[in-house]
This record gives C-alpha cells, sequence and structure tokens, in this order.
C-alpha cells in the first residue's frame, strides 16, 4: 500500500443556516481545502461525498458550478460515519493507486428538519415504540452510572469541557463556555441527558484533499500522514448487550491501532464522536485511554483537557461544533490535522504528534450503531 | 352496512397484534425459536441469525415477566408521542430484549428491577388514532400514566 497524506483541509463555521444553499456549503468547504493543498481543482481525479440527508448527487451538485466534473464522483451515505465513511474510500483508492489525489466532502444540512431530535427510520420497530437518539445515550448512561458510580454531574463536567474548547474554536456553533450548574440545571431532554449534554444539530461543511507523500513533497505543502483508516458496522444482537460499554468502538479502535502499529498510550489527542455527554464518556473506555468504569476519574482529574494526559475534543467536539450527520468525521479531521501542524490557535495541544478521529452513530434496532470509522494521522 | 361499522377501527395495534397473545390476565409476547440452536428472538423471524437456519422457526410464546436492564425518561419527541414518558429495555428470561415503554415514571423505577408485559397505549397514529402496544410494568405496580 502507498503512503497517503492529507494534503489540504477546509471547513466552514457550523451553525444553523436556513437560508443558505447546502451545495454553497459545500463549494466554501472544498475551496478552502484546495487552498489549503495549493491545487487547483482539476489535479483532483476523484471525489468522495459523505453526506446522510443531502439527497442525490450531491457531490456532482457541489462540484458542478467549480467546473470539477467528469471525474468519478461517490456519494456515500453511513449515518453520522457518511463523511469518514468517504474519506475511507478516498483514502484507499490513493492507497491502491487507482489514482493520486482525491477530494473528499462532509456535508449535512440540517435545519431543513425544523427542530427536534434527528429524525430516524420509521420501519424501525425501537422508532415505533417511542425509542429516539437521545433516549437510546440515556439509557446507556443510566446502565453506566448503575455499575460505575457516575453521576449526572460527571457527564455535566464533560460538557463544561466541551465548552470551554469551543469557545477558542472559530469553526464552532457554539463559541460560549457554560457553568456546571447551568448544565445541570438546563432543560431535560432524556432523563438523565439534559440540553446542554446533548449535541445540537445544525448545517455544515467540511472537506480534505488525500494524495500520496511523492505528490505532497512535489508541491511542498505541510502534510500529515494517515496511518490507520477503518471503517466496522455495529453486531446485530436480539438480546442481552452491554450498554455500559461500546464495543462497535472498541472492536474498531483495536483495528485502528493495529493499523498503526500502536496503541491508546501512543496517542496525543483524539476527536471522538461525543454526540451525548455519555458517549464521550464511554469511548474514552473503548479507545483504551482509561479501563472500564474509570472514566469518571479521568474527568475528575481533568486528564481530557487541552493540557491533560490525554486531551479528547480540543475542538470543543460535536458538543459545541455542532453536528451536521455527515459533515462532522470530516470536520474532525481537519480538527486533528490542525493540531498536528501546529495551528489550533488556543486550542492547540502542545507538542502534538499523533491523532485519533472516532466517528460512528445511526440508530438501528440491535446494534451498538450502524457504523464506526476510526482514523489514526501522525504529522 | 351502516356508517358505524365503515368508520375506521378505534385503535391501531404496533407492531400487530400477533405479536402477543392474552391468557388469564396475562400477556405473553410472541417470538420465534430456531429449531437448530434453540436461539429466541423477537419478533418472530424467519431467518436464525446466530446459526443461518431459514426453515422451521416456530412461533414461541416468551415469558410474561422480565428484567429492566435501563429507562429513561423521554422529554423531547415526534409530536405523535405525548412527552414525558419512558422507554426501557427489558431483559427476558430467553435472552430476549424488547425496547418497550414503561408505565411509571423514571423516579419510581432502578435498573434490574423485575417487570411484566401488559398492553397499553404508546402514541397515536398518523391519522390520530390510538396505537395499542405491549409495555412494562412493575410487578405488583399500578399503572401510573
Amino acid at each position: 500500500m502507498r503512503e497517503v497524506r492529507v494534503a489540504g483541509v477546509g471547513m466552514i463555521r457550523f451553525g444553523r443556516f436556513p437560508e443558505r444553499p447546502i451545495e454553497d456549503m459545500g463549494r466554501e468547504a472544498v475551496q478552502k481545502a484546495l487552498a489549503d493543498a495549493g491545487v487547483h481543482g482539476n489535479q483532483i481525479q476523484e471525489t468522495f461525498c459523505g453526506s446522510g440527508y443531502g439527497g442525490p448527487l450531491l457531490g456532482q451538485r457541489i462540484l458542478r458550478d467549480m467546473g470539477m466534473t467528469g471525474m468519478a464522483i461517490t456519494n456515500v451515505e453511513n449515518a453520522c460515519s457518511s463523511g469518514t465513511t468517504a474519506l475511507r474510500e478516498g483514502i484507499a483508492a490513493v492507497a491502491m493507486g487507482r489514482i493520486d489525489t482525491a477530494l473528499v466532502i462532509g456535508i449535512d444540512k440540517l435545519t431543513k428538519f425544523g427542530g427536534g431530535t434527528v429524525p430516524l427510520e420509521t420501519t424501525d420497530l425501537e422508532v415505533g415504540e417511542g425509542m429516539v437518539m437521545p433516549g437510546l445515550y440515556a439509557m446507556r448512561a443510566r446502565r453506566y452510572m448503575h455499575e460505575f458510580g457516575a453521576t449526572p454531574k460527571h457527564l455535566a463536567m464533560v460538557s463544561v469541557k466541551a465548552h470551554k474548547n469551543g469557545a477558542r474554536n472559530p469553526y464552532a456553533q457554539y463559541q460560549k463556555e457554560v457553568t456546571l450548574e447551568e448544565v445541570m440545571q438546563s432543560r431535560m431532554i432524556a432523563d438523565p441527558l439534559t440540553m446542554y449534554m446533548c449535541c445540537p444539530t445544525g448545517d455544515g461543511a467540511a472537506a480534505v484533499v488525500v494524495t500520496t507523500g511523492e505528490k505532497v513533497r512535489q508541491w511542498g505543502v505541510p502534510s500529515v500522514r494517515v496511518l490507520a483508516s477503518t471503517l466496522q458496522s455495529g453486531l446485530y444482537k436480539t438480546g442481552f448487550r452491554d450498554m455500559a460499554a461500546n464495543e462497535l468502538s472498541a472492536r474498531t479502535g483495536k483495528l485502528a491501532y493495529e493499523q498503526a502499529g500502536l496503541g491508546p498510550k501512543d496517542i496525543n489527542l483524539a476527536e471522538v464522536h461525543d454526540a451525548f455527554a455519555i458517549a464521550e464518556v464511554l469511548y474514552y473506555e473503548a479507545l483504551g485511554f482509561c479501563g472500564k468504569g474509570e472514566a469518571k476519574n479521568l474527568i475528575e482529574h481533568g486528564e481530557t483537557e487541552i493540557a491533560g494526559r490525554i486531551p479528547v475534543n480540543p475542538s470543543g467536539g460535536l458538543k459545541t461544533r455542532g453536528h451536521p450527520v455527515g459533515a462532522t468525521g470530516v470536520a474532525q479531521v481537519c480538527e486533528a490535522v490542525w493540531q498536528l501542524r501546529g495551528q489550533a490557535g488556543g486550542r492547540q495541544v502542545q507538542g502534538a504528534k499523533v491523532a485519533l478521529t472516532h466517528c460512528t452513530g445511526g440508530g438501528i434496532a440491535g446494534l451498538d450503531h450502524g457504523a464506526c470509522s476510526i482514523h489514526i494521522f501522525t504529522k | 352496512m351502516t356508517q358505524t361499522e365503515q368508520a375506521a377501527p378505534p385503535v391501531e395495534y404496533y407492531p400487530s397484534a400477533d405479536c402477543w397473545v392474552e391468557e388469564g390476565g396475562k400477556v405473553f409476547l410472541i417470538g420465534s425459536r430456531c429449531p437448530a440452536c434453540s436461539k429466541h428472538a423477537f419478533p418472530r423471524r424467519i431467518f436464525c441469525d446466530a446459526c443461518g437456519t431459514s426453515a422451521g422457526l416456530e412461533p414461541v410464546r416468551l415469558s410474561n415477566t422480565g428484567t429492566l436492564y435501563t429507562f429513561s425518561e423521554v422529554h423531547v419527541a415526534p409530536k405523535v408521542f405525548a412527552t414525558p414518558y419512558v422507554i426501557g429495555y427489558v431483559d427476558l428470561p430467553e435472552d430476549v430484549r424488547v425496547l418497550g415503554q414503561v408505565e411509571h415514571k423514571a423516579a419510581e423505577l432502578r435498573p434490574d428491577e423485575p417487570v411484566e408485559v401488559v398492553l397499553g397505549v404508546i402514541r397515536k397514529s398518523d391519522s390520530g388514532q390510538p396505537v395499542i402496544s405491549y409495555k412494562f410494568r412493575k410487578i405488583g405496580g399500578t399503572r401510573n400514566a
């Protein structure tokens, strides 16, 4: 397999833009990524566009007005992992030698649904009984607290950290710190999860250019190397499942560490899929940053803060950056690249050499989640 | 036929009324059992996901009591649901996990409590009819809805 590198990244500030066409958001992200890589659109040989709800031919709709047509454009849907599923395809196309340079887009516009929780498939048995995504995570939180003695305060502390970091991220939907009391006393969404323990929905777009080691040396641009690129789906279970752990993320993480030849201790920062505060807690354990049931110690000792032992979500995560489903995974990669290039400003993790991005989700009865995609990058 | 007889049925059943039977004042969910590996599942299956058997999966009556593994009181939901309501995962002794609404407030519940299967209204249909499905209630508990 050939060495694959991320040569350029770009994203728009996430937020609620009901009046702005999704294609326009996509074009801004693509333009920024191309400029960052210092390449012209005609050097892109294939495009992979990931979106959960963007509809048919979104890649073509974005690229048409930029004159970037004719090449293979692959549109990808995999719920919350749509963006990183597209990325994995782009990386594979370059690694296998089919092409040298690929463009990857992650994008969604959720304001088109109005407000409320992200719509789920009504053919799903559990959705008809009353399942909503916050309810699923809330049930995980209930079981986790029951087994390990964690409390809603631990969950609130995760949200406080997210907002502290997001306040320093110019791309975040919410750039405002919150107090523990504000989090605990905010509106109940699905007990024990309050509003400030749930990520907001919104609109966003992010793009990256991936290419070979040879090309980046030719172009003379700063780049980061892809050490692992993984995708797994959830295991179907009709009976007992341990909901105080996340089998899918643990399994995908193990695969990513094997590909990279690294372990959890080698990771300098991680961007994880904190759709809800409990999710980040479960992923600390699934990704091996601490043992089972130990996440509350990590939180209490501030070990996942930017200056801590293993900074998690220095960007502010989904909680403050916002979660336009298909855009999230690619935005995580933008953050990882900025961190490794030392360009993360007030949220910079000092001396970061290895970064992990973790994107998972998709509500489907009988599975932890539909999909999980983990990438590892190094300078 | 009179006007009354032509009217839509007053209630709907979810996912369908053949997913359970009522007997002796008790409600039993109807699942399936694999003849090859004995794995149970709910609702009924045609294929066994454990061993791949695709013939002879017979309907089977599951236990009408189980254990509440976890739960949440949901406050934000699609408008056909009356919020707040409680959902929970219940483990039946046949190693079948079922998601359903629980007829109690969250404050009255603890994980690992024994519960029984009951029937009740879970939401409205898109056309406004009450939708009846299986629900769960603490054993010996009274309805709180």
